[in-house]
């Protein structure tokens, strides 16, 4: 049982003697872990008592439900007012709420990205951290979905955005907008992620179901696992059910913010109207994604003992991916820039030096210095495994993309073609609210899922045990787990 | 001995009957070499549990693949075709049908165009077949099933946590609970035990009816909302939401009762000096190509218009004076474009006005309008050679795709289109016929200016033929100068040399 001759990411090794010891990576979960202990580590979050919750827990959710409703209040403020309690105003009408919604979209793309793509290459380190960037996802979308539902203005006409039929009116939406096929991506995505993560959790909704003291605990977790036995006709057919998820999930994830680009790309403003923006926006995605991941990983793995699970050689793979997509987008950064030269056309070139040295010059390069130069530090193996200065990266970059989009949509928006419709975007106190509002409802959810959900793929990391534990290396190959 | 004295029977307590035999393993290795053996000793109604999926017990227990994945590829085909349909039907197709879509137009591009429709069909491809893949791995295990025998074994719990399990129903052919539980430990089980059944307690029969009815009353709300918005009706209908239909505004025309203005109006009077629009178009006779009622005398034509466009069978009558009658008359023909009232009035007035030369002509029918065309160009306009060469380059650019670079009718577009005879085209004029070489400056200039005279519609205003205006694209002094071109034009053909002086003929030699 020599843990040694186990490795992640390539096959099998014949045995740990004959490989320099440097190319073996350390196993995914540490030794001494049994099929229960990582049940008890995981379970017993959820099943503390209420009393017993600590009091970190009830400090962090007891803000973010503060802040979730300051959200919920400023909502209720701009319905019954109307949308001129934003700085939105001619011509910058997208403005923070658009800004936020590509956010918090893009945020989103690490949790599917990691379910399905890391599956689908089968990295088996993805099933420690895949739950609990999974869950992210679906609370990202819920806040990227609420800034488009009251961005449109009459919040009660926002079933206007599905093709519904009127009696008599020949009225449907126009399939040619790029803002419609936004309603279907991003929809669809939230959709599928829902299904993805709720699916994932069955088998381990059903443990803790069995687990389970006391009658309300037993019908809340026996109705969330739907009677689930762990037969092997019931796994044959769930297996099945979840690679074609995860292959159907893989290209979704990276059509959403494509389809998000072309809210920008299609339309025909300098410095929008590029081909570069689906790339553009997927790395960029992905990037800002895992840069949450390290954000909420690092000090969860710490307050809940979870150290022999999540280990250092997942953060380390995580960086590794930050450093890979924070070099793509200073390159998508540069090229656009290239382009604008380029391509000699006078507008194009204003649009990109108005960028750099305009009014929000200051946003600009916040944007740069954070995405594209913070995260080469994780060139140095010291900053891909202390957990405190990644955290610290991690907080640039979720800062750089903010302002990435803050960038494209408002210094675009402020200079449009005509000279004499310039005007400077001056956000007001409500659109600082909801920014920091929809912060408040990401980890309110957040909060929720820690202490009630199963935050580790329990079922997921049984398996990678049984496979490193395994003596039948002719199993590993294609093997699920 | 009473019936009431007879004890109430005792319901009989419920005997569990065993359904099947439950074996524990310590380890995934373990199950799959037990389900093999069991197998083996020919049983058939085995099944395997454990906390996590076991690459290899499905080929010990011989199990037949899932059909799933062909389910998922159905549903994601419909879900493309479906998308594909939905968008077309949607924004491509329209007929006066309930529900029909709507043929959007957009900056002049065909109303279906694939690419534009991939996004959403990519989407939805992807959701029929997600949803399918999860909706069908519920249904296909039978899920949910909140009860189960399986649930009540104490020991079972585990099979989710750390203990792997082997259970033979009691369906199998060879099922005996010795054979079975001799045969478990045979091949190495931690523990063998039966697993029994439980009493069924049916849900209580009203649940499905209220149910029924609370969804249904549930509904009703949202219905009238729907109803509401959706429906047409007599009496002002319910606002939900107040839409536009209430504006905190003032109508034009109105008063106010606020004291925001003070003379009481909704409306605001033009800014003093401000100069209206008609009132520049109309001032002059370099405007309107006659001159208007309190004008000057200039030199005119009356010119008889014919009713209808096609200018062959008639000529043009030509009276040179200034007749004040005409004058008044095309000044009422002006006001009557505006309002219809003294519509009465003017067909009583029109038999009188016909001027006299009309009377050569019985055939005709009765005039459309006669207007004091002046003949000569106005003072503003120089006639020189250079408003010539202005004018031969705008009507070369203008006139000449249908009225022909000579004049003769047979410009391009005319040609294309009597080509593709297209029922609709009403071919140009040529401008060397007679009746329109006898037409004065101004009545050319009008033609330009506001399309060609057709007679008068029914409520006595002035009808434009199948020739529009070309005001807007024209400039007033090149319209004018237009005018000298085609008088030039037309001169061409009937010139002799005799009107030249020798000079000019050297010139031309």
């Amino acid at each position: 049982m020599a843990s040694a001759d186990l490795v992640v990411n390539g096959g099998p090794v014949p045995a740990a003697n004959q490989v320099d010891p440097r190319w073996v990576n350390p196993p995914l979960v540490e030794k001494g872990q049994t099929y229960e202990s990582i049940s008890d580590t995981i379970c017993s979050i959820n099943e503390t008592e209420i009393a017993d919750t600590p009091a970190a827990w009830w400090l962090s959710f007891g803000i973010a439900a503060m802040l979730a409703g300051l959200l919920g209040a400023l909502i209720m403020y701009l319905i019954f007012t109307g949308v001129g309690v934003w700085g939105n105003t001619s011509p910058i009408f997208w403005a923070f709420p658009i800004v936020n919604f590509v956010f918090w979209v893009g945020i989103g793309h690490a949790g599917t990205l990691i379910s399905a793509i890391l599956f689908i290459f089968r990295q088996n380190w993805r099933t420690s951290i895949n739950r609990f960037s999974e869950a992210m996802t679906i609370f990202a979308v819920v806040c990227a979905a609420t800034f488009p539902g009251i961005h449109i203005g009459r919040v009660w006409f926002a079933y206007f955005l599905f093709p519904i039929p009127t009696t008599h009116l020949y009225m449907w939406p126009n399939f040619r907008s790029p803002l419609l096929w936004d309603v279907f991506a991003v929809g669809t995505y939230g959709a599928v992620s829902l299904v993805f993560w709720y699916m994932g959790m069955i088998p381990d909704l059903a443990t803790l179901r069995d687990r389970a003291q006391g009658k309300i605990r037993q019908m809340a977790y026996g109705l969330g696992a739907l009677g689930w036995t762990g037969s092997a006709s019931q796994w044959r057919v769930y297996e099945k059910a979840y690679t074609l998820l995860a292959a159907l999930a893989a290209p979704l994830v990276l059509s959403v913010h494509t389809i998000v680009s072309f809210d920008f790309a299609v339309s025909q403003l300098p410095g929008w109207h590029t081909t570069i923006f689906p790339p553009y926006f997927v790395a960029g995605a992905v990037f800002s994604g895992f840069a949450m991941v390290i954000t909420l990983i690092v000090p969860c793995r710490k307050w809940y003992h979870l150290e022999h699970v999540v280990t250092e050689q997942h953060l380390e793979n995580i960086c590794k991916i930050l450093l890979a997509t924070g070099t793509m987008v200073g390159l998508a950064y540069t090229t656009e820039f290239f382009i604008a030269w380029y391509g000699a056309v006078p507008g194009e070139q204003d649009a990109f030096w108005n960028r750099m040295f305009g009014l929000k010059a200051w946003a600009y390069w916040i944007m740069f210095t954070c995405n594209a130069f913070v995260p080469q530090l994780f060139w140095f193996k010291k900053f891909r495994t202390t957990p405190i200065l990644m955290f610290i990266i991690s907080i640039f970059v979720n800062i750089g993309m903010w302002f990435e989009r803050f960038v494209i949509v408002v210094t675009t928006l402020e200079r449009p073609a005509l000279p004499s419709s310039w005007r400077e975007f001056a956000p007001t106190w409500v659109d600082y609210g909801m920014l920091i509002g929809s912060f408040g409802l990401f980890f309110t959810l957040f909060a929720l899922f820690l202490r009630f959900l199963p935050i580790v793929a329990m079922a997921e990391v049984k398996g990678v045990m049984a496979h490193e534990q395994s003596h039948h290396p002719d199993l590993i190959e294609g093997d699920y787990h | 001995m009473s019936d009431h004295d007879s004890p109430i029977p005792e319901p009989t307590p419920y005997e569990p009957k065993v359904i099947g035999m439950l074996a524990e393993f310590s380890g995934p290795d373990a199950l799959i070499d037990a389900a093999r053996a069991i197998r083996e000793k020919g049983y058939r109604k085995v099944e395997a549990f454990s906390p996590f999926p076991i690459h290899g017990i499905d080929d010990a227990l011989q199990a037949s693949k899932p059909t799933l994945p062909w389910v998922v590829f159905g549903a994601g085909l419909s879900g493309c075709i479906l998308g594909v349909l939905m968008q077309w039907y949607m924004n491509a197709f329209e007929e006066p049908i309930p529900f029909s879509g709507y043929d959007y137009l957009i900056s002049g591009k065909p109303s279906w165009s694939l690419p534009a429709n991939i996004p959403v069909t990519f989407e939805l491809t992807i959701l029929f077949s997600a949803f399918t893949a999860f909706f069908g791995m519920i249904a296909f295990n039978a899920l949910p099933k909140l009860s189960n025998p399986l649930f009540r074994n104490e020991r079972f719990r585990k099979a989710t946590d750390n203990k792997f399990f082997l259970l033979v129903e009691s369906s199998d052919a060879q099922f005996a609970e010795q054979t079975v539980t001799s045969a478990f430990e045979e091949i190495g089980a931690e523990h063998v035990e039966p697993l029994y059944d439980q009493q069924d307690e049916p849900m209580p029969s009203y649940i499905v009816p209220i149910g029924a009815v609370l969804t249904v009353a549930a509904l009703v709300p949202l219905a009238m909302v729907a109803m509401s918005r959706g429906g047409t009706s007599q009496t002002p209908r319910l606002s939900i939401w107040w839409d536009m239909d209430y504006q905190p505004k003032y109508k034009a025309q109105t008063q106010i009762e606020t004291s925001i203005f003070s003379d009481g109006r909704a409306d605001r009077p033009p800014v003093a000096g401000t100069v209206s629009r008609s009132s520049v178009l109309t001032m002059d006779a370099l405007h309107l190509g006659y001159p208007p009622e309190d004008a000057e005398t200039f030199e005119t034509a009356l010119f008889q218009d014919e009713p209808g466009e096609s200018s062959e069978q008639s000529n043009g009558d030509e009276t040179a004076s200034s007749d004040e009658q005409a004058r008044s008359d095309a000044n009422k023909a002006k006001t009557d474009e505006s309002s219809s009232d003294e519509t009465e009035d003017r067909t009583d007035n029109e038999g009188d006005e016909k001027p006299d030369g009309e009377a050569a002509e019985p055939a005709a029918a009765a005039p459309a309008y006669v207007f004091p065309w002046v003949t000569k160009f106005p003072k503003e306009i120089n006639v020189d050679m250079k408003t010539m060469e202005r004018g031969r380059q705008r009507y070369n650019i203008y006139c000449a795709v249908c009225h022909g670079r000579a004049g003769d009718g047979d410009g391009l577009v005319s040609q294309r289109a009597t080509e593709l005879q297209q029922s609709t085209w009403r071919p140009p004029t040529n401008l060397h016929q007679a009746n329109i070489v006898a037409q004065p400056v101004g009545k050319i200039y009008d033609t330009i200016t506001n399309g060609n005279l057709a007679g008068k519609n029914d409520r006595g205003g002035i009808m434009r033929g199948g020739m529009p205006g070309y005001k807007e694209q024209i400039s007033l002094e090149d319209r004018w100068a237009i005018v000298l071109y085609v008088k030039a034009l037309q001169k061409m053909r009937t010139a002799s040399p005799d009107e030249l002086t020798e000079q000019e003929l050297a010139k031309l030699k």
